[in-house]
């Protein structure tokens, strides 16, 4: 087996390290649990997905798709600034303990995708 | 077909008169003659209580022509039950009645039908007045209490563990009260335009950069445009005050929404006597202050559908502008039925909320906020805690 230097790659796959995040996981399981059951209770983040639910269609759709660059070795898993599933008119707060729990659940959900 | 008013001026909208056919004073049973008329859930018609004869008004859209062709839909189009609550509006409506002339008194804050005091006749309020109590249509209730209450009755048995004990104890599903709450039903008609950046994975490895590993991507990056044309159906908003905020301050209004959506293609003209049985809230908010909210929406709509076009993008699209052009609106109020269930809890520290559970009375879909009993499910998750972080420290010497 060749040794690695600096900079060569080890691994090229399209799994993720869940192994590794798993103690970190476990290290956040009681305020997960609190925040599961609050959610299931409460459910404080439950609303009308208006902008899937709502009847619509699109009609004499055009589009244009122009290549600009190849961008390598980027660190992040998703593009900055993707807002192609923002939803801005759900009027839920951003603030306060429903939220937060909310953005943890989310977070677990990815480091353990 | 009734077309909308063409009397509007320039830019003014036009106005379709869903009351048209509707009347004031006693309503009477076209075979009877009665006013004694209720709803029969069952069968989801209005019938008189002395011949049993059913009967129920006509769909909305049909009788005005307005189902599908949003593709022609152009300007903007305001039912009549929609049009702006007068600031100094009428409350209080004064009937001569049809049957024995005598004066009788309806006030619109409490209810749209009364009894005339001396010959017993029902009479009701169904043309609309500048209050925004009588709205362009309504959805009968499709699910009848008895079909309601275990609904409310199972959502809340499976969440009794970690619920406060005075909420356990001061529970019961049969408070259940069938409400008509107001909303605005939208239609719309418009053209959009979306540029943007969007990026697909080439691939994913790990690099190692001395002690550290790290995983990195590559990704082509494009310049894209989509430009087509969207027709909305039924974008449904709350037009109460009170319902409009889903903060959850005070209330679990969000509760209410999270049942949506009704279907809207059964909604029939109103008819005071739907209400018999039911209590009802009145929309207390115009057009012109839901206009910002419907165009955000309109906008999620827009770029939810378009994510249709840009599936290959799979490490996202950052829309830079979204232009949304609507080329044509059309605003009706309705009353939509909802089953409710309602808690007020007062906590130990003088704050309230109240809490609701609440049944969509066409679908039955239901939804709730049940007070949790917070010394419980903190001590139970000081217990999970516990044994995460035993099992966090065997996994870290393991691995």
């Amino acid at each position: 087996m060749l040794p690695a230097t600096a900079g060569q790659v080890l691994a090229s796959s399209g799994s993720g390290d869940v192994v590794s995040h798993l103690w970190v996981v476990l290290l956040f399981g009681g305020f997960a649990f609190y925040s599961y059951v609050y959610m299931r209770y409460r459910n404080t983040n439950k609303r009308y997905h208006h902008e899937s639910q709502t009847p619509a269609s699109l009609h004499h759709v055009r589009g244009r798709d122009d290549h600009i660059r190849t961008v390598r070795k980027v660190s992040n898993r998703r593009t900055p600034h993707a807002n192609n599933h923002a939803v801005a008119g759900s009027r839920r707060s951003r603030q306060g303990m429903d939220a937060m729990m909310g953005r943890f659940q989310r977070k677990v959900r990815r480091a353990i995708r | 077909m009734t077309e909308p008013s063409a009397e509007s001026a320039e830019g003014e909208p036009r106005i379709l008169h869903t009351d048209t056919a509707a009347t004031d004073g006693l309503a009477k049973c076209a075979r009877c003659g009665a006013t004694d008329i209720g709803f029969d859930i069952t069968s989801s018609q209005l019938r008189c209580r002395f011949c049993r004869y059913q009967w129920q008004t006509a769909s909305v859209w049909e009788k005005f022509g307005i189902e599908g062709g949003l593709g022609q839909l152009s300007g903007m189009v305001v039912g009549s039950g929609a049009a702006n609550i007068a600031a100094d509006a009428t409350e209080v409506v004064t009937f001569k009645c049809g049957a024995c002339g005598a004066q009788v008194v309806v006030d619109t804050r409490d209810a749209t039908q009364a009894r005339c005091h001396w010959c017993r006749n029902y009479l009701s309020v169904n043309q609309q007045i500048d209050n925004g109590v009588i709205p362009d249509m309504l959805l009968p209730f499709a699910l009848d209490r008895d079909t309601a209450v275990p609904k409310i009755a199972n959502f809340v048995g499976k969440r009794r563990f970690f619920a406060h004990p005075r909420f356990r104890r001061e529970f019961s599903a049969e408070n259940v009260m069938g409400v008509y709450l107001p909303y605005m039903n939208v239609d719309l008609n418009a053209h959009a335009t979306l540029r943007g950046r969007g990026e697909h994975q080439l691939r994913s490895y790990t690099i190692k950069r001395g002690k550290s590993r790290k995983r990195v991507y590559d990704a082509s990056v494009y310049r894209i445009t989509r430009d087509f044309d969207i027709h909305i159906n039924d974008l449904t908003v709350e037009s109460s005050q009170e319902r409009m905020d889903l903060e959850g301050s005070h209330e679990s209004n969000n509760i209410i929404n999270a049942i949506m959506p009704f279907d809207m293609n059964h909604a029939v003209l109103y008819d005071a006597n739907y209400l018999a049985g039911f209590s009802s809230e009145r929309r207390d908010m115009n057009i012109a202050g839901l206009t910002p909210l419907v165009e955000t929406q309109t906008k999620d709509v827009t770029r939810n559908l378009a994510n249709e076009t840009v599936k290959y993008y799979d490490r996202g699209v950052h829309w830079r502008s979204q232009d949304v052009d609507l080329q044509g609106q059309r605003w009706l109020s309705a009353y939509l039925p909802v089953w409710l269930y309602s808690y007020y809890e007062r906590k130990s520290n003088g704050k309230s909320f109240l809490h609701y559970v609440a049944v969509n009375g066409r679908t039955g879909k239901t939804m709730g906020s049940v007070p949790v009993n917070q010394g419980r499910l903190v001590l139970v998750s000081a217990a999970v805690q516990v044994v995460c972080t035993a099992l966090a420290i065997m996994f870290a010497l393991v691995v």
